[in-house]
């Protein structure tokens, strides 16, 4: 009658039938970190040298992309600027789709380089981005002035009043919400409820952002708008017939920042409120020009 | 003709108004339209203007909001008469839009950061300035929301602020023997925090470089900001944002000394357009009762803006009416909610009132082969009444629903 120790000590039936299934899936061993020469061994025994080379000498910009092809537009206008420039600059790359996740400072994009000389992949985020730039591209004709009062003027209008007003086309109004921001920004997560939760968090940070630059306590998406539309008046001031800003002979950074915008602002299928800074852009044929500049040299 | 009215913040530190874009907006007054032809409302209350803030113009019936919006007002109603950049160049046209932008970017942090968040500032100087002018619950709550606003557009300078705070505070008597040691150690490290000292004059002498250097180069010496015999919009506005800097008398003025030693020809242009605007006899007048910041309006506006600054409903409508039926929006589901928890309220207070805990059964039996239909009123779970009531064939059975009848088939 009396059943062993150790009997009674015993899980009960289902609970042991319930954990014989685990684990579920063993995973292959991940190796400890190994030193260059045992890569190099490891990399020239399994695959061709050739392959090897090829596949660790590519630079990779981390950003929000649908492709890995580096002459298709980020939908996201810094990286879309930074894409631009590493193509005026000619710099081989390509696109990685990524999220904020991914990124060691928390932003997007960053670019991960490897070089055959040190073989070992390299993290720059995007402020370090320019000087990376400008270490490592072949010298440019753009000898524009990134300091100068006028760089830094008209700069701060893309920053400010074309952001601004971005931010509520595509963040605050409703149907590009809906229907182009938040398909975008989290197709990696479709699962029902977590695209709606990163939309209206998305949207609190416009909101957040717009009222932080602006100067006044109740602004309306119409003030936004026409403070765009103002911003690109002086802009196609500034370019006036020139073939790039600042007169330069080669595109440069201002042309990729200003391109950033006005390409996804012409391109991405605007609608709802936002129709009107569209228009508004749309006004101003030299801008419209640049950005088919642009757009026709290293996006197609 | 009445004269137009520039509702402006409150005079302080020997300038008209305490606000840099206030005080742009005097200067252009001042260079735009003849002296009898408007007067200056320190009306303080921001509740007037349209988008919020102040400054803002009345024109008759007509409000006017922000100083972009009462430029291109007046330059429209006077047919360009009273445009002051009616002489610029296309181009430069251009730059003034691009610099009023730059300015209020890098310079509007730089005086939040003076004013406001420098605490020594903001102690003994800027927060006491508010409760002269406004009365007593209302001091509360207008220089908060202004000190957290300056508190958001410095955001990024966190490591700075805690570096002035460190270089203004002396070094604390012991409060007891216990930390006498402690004091004692800092009190000999006096020759590191003179390195700190200026460590932290350097970065904040980068941080007004960041905003004056572009300025002078423009300036280079001339009398306006694009030379010419006349002052234009941009001259208004760096005018209202550098005397800021530059006037205020303050307990750690590091801003005034920066200034006064690395950019003295910004301080000499500031001077001279600062003699013409905010010395001259500007006409004062009182705001009529409608606009006055009294009591009974600050609480209408706090009630209606409630849902923004309670965080339960922020959203930038397209248009002003946007916010009139955001806030009437909220304040409607409000009384929906309070309407619905009286109803039901009132509601179970009749029933608690009313029923004695007793309910009434319809009962299907077969007796003796017809079926016998009867109402029973009792308690709750007395079920061995209604058996017994019913003086039914089996004597023990208890009359159950079927799950049929609760379909009423």
């Amino acid at each position: 009658m009396a059943s062993p120790p150790q009997d009674a000590l015993r899980a009960p039936a289902f609970i042991r039938r319930l954990f014989s299934h685990f684990p579920l899936i063993t995973h292959p061993v991940d190796l400890p970190p190994m030193s260059i020469e045992d890569f190099q061994l490891l990399s020239t025994n399994t695959t061709t040298r050739q392959h090897t080379e090829k596949s660790i000498n590519n630079n990779t910009l981390y950003s929000f992309t649908d492709s890995t092809d580096s002459s298709i537009a980020s939908f996201n206008p810094t990286c879309l600027k930074w894409q631009t420039y590493l193509k005026i600059r000619n710099i081989p790359f390509k696109t990685q789709s990524s999220n904020n996740h991914a990124s060691p400072s928390g932003s997007l994009p960053f670019l991960v380089i490897s070089s055959q000389s040190d073989r070992i992949s390299q993290t720059i985020s995007s402020p370090k981005l320019g000087k990376w730039i400008e270490e490592h591209a072949v010298g440019s004709v753009n000898t524009v002035d990134t300091d100068g009062g006028d760089y830094r003027a008209f700069l701060s209008l893309v920053e400010g009043a074309i952001r601004d007003a971005w931010l509520y086309a595509l963040y605050i109004d409703p149907t590009n919400l809906s229907t182009l921001t938040i398909p975008k920004y989290t197709a990696q997560v479709s699962l029902w409820p977590v695209p709606q939760i990163l939309g209206s968090q998305m949207r609190q940070a416009a909101i957040d952002a717009i009222r932080k630059s602006s100067t006044s306590t109740s602004p309306t998406g119409t003030e936004l708008y026409s403070k765009a539309i103002e911003a690109f008046r002086a802009l196609s001031t500034l370019l006036s017939s020139d073939t790039w800003f600042f007169g330069a002979s080669e595109a440069g950074m201002f042309d990729a920042e200003v391109f950033a915008y006005t390409h996804l602002l012409l391109s991405l299928e605007i609608g709802g409120s936002g129709r009107v800074v569209v228009e508004g852009l749309i006004g101003f044929e030299n801008l419209v020009e640049h950005e088919e500049r642009i757009r026709q040299r290293w996006f197609s | 003709m009445s004269p137009i009215e520039l509702h402006v913040w409150n005079r302080a530190f020997g300038l008209p108004s305490l606000d840099p874009e206030c005080l742009a907006a005097i200067a252009f007054l001042s260079s735009a339209i003849p002296q009898d032809l408007w007067v200056l409302v320190e009306s303080n209350n921001a509740s007037v203007s349209p988008n919020g803030s102040l400054p803002a113009l009345k024109d008759g019936p007509q409000w006017i909001g922000g100083f972009d919006a009462i430029v291109s007002y007046l330059n429209s109603k006077s047919a360009g008469g009273s445009d002051i950049d009616r002489d610029l160049t296309a181009s430069q046209k251009a730059q003034s839009i691009a610099y009023r932008s730059f300015i209020r970017k890098t310079c509007l942090p730089i005086i939040s950061l003076s004013l406001y968040v420098t605490n020594k500032n903001w102690i003994n100087v800027t927060r006491p300035l508010y409760s002269t002018f406004l009365q007593f619950p209302i001091q509360y709550e207008i220089p908060h929301a202004h000190h957290a606003q300056a508190v958001s557009l410095t955001a990024h300078l966190t490591s700075l602020i805690r570096d002035i705070a460190a270089e203004d505070s002396r070094p604390l008597q012991p409060i007891s023997t216990a930390f006498a040691g402690i004091t004692a150690i800092t009190d000999k490290s006096d020759k590191p925090q003179e390195k700190e000292k200026i460590t932290t004059r350097i970065r904040l002498g980068n941080l007004l470089a960041d905003f004056l250097d572009p300025i002078k180069e423009k300036l280079a010496g001339q009398e306006y900001f694009f030379g010419g015999a006349s002052p234009t919009t941009i001259d208004c506005l760096l005018v209202g944002y550098i005397s800021l800097l530059l006037v205020p008398n303050l307990p750690s003025p590091w801003a005034e000394e920066i200034l006064r030693k690395e950019f003295s020809d910004i301080v000499g242009y500031t001077d001279s357009l600062k003699l013409t605007y905010f010395t001259q006899n500007i006409t004062y007048s009182t705001p009529d009762e409608t606009d006055k910041l009294t009591l009974t309006n600050w609480t209408k506006r706090t009630i209606e803006n409630s849902p923004r600054s309670w965080g339960i409903s922020d959203n930038i409508p397209l248009n002003k009416e946007g916010y009139n039926t955001q806030s009437t929006a909220f304040w409607v589901v409000v009384q929906g909610v309070f309407g619905l928890a009286a109803t039901v309220g009132s509601v179970l207070a009749y029933k608690a009132l009313t029923t004695e805990g007793k309910v009434d059964v319809e009962l299907k039996e077969e007796v003796a082969g017809t079926e016998v239909y009867s109402t029973i009123r009792g308690g709750v779970g007395d079920v061995d009444t209604t058996g017994a009531s019913n003086n039914g064939t089996e004597g023990g059975r208890l009359p159950i629903f079927r799950a049929e009848d609760m379909l009423g088939l």
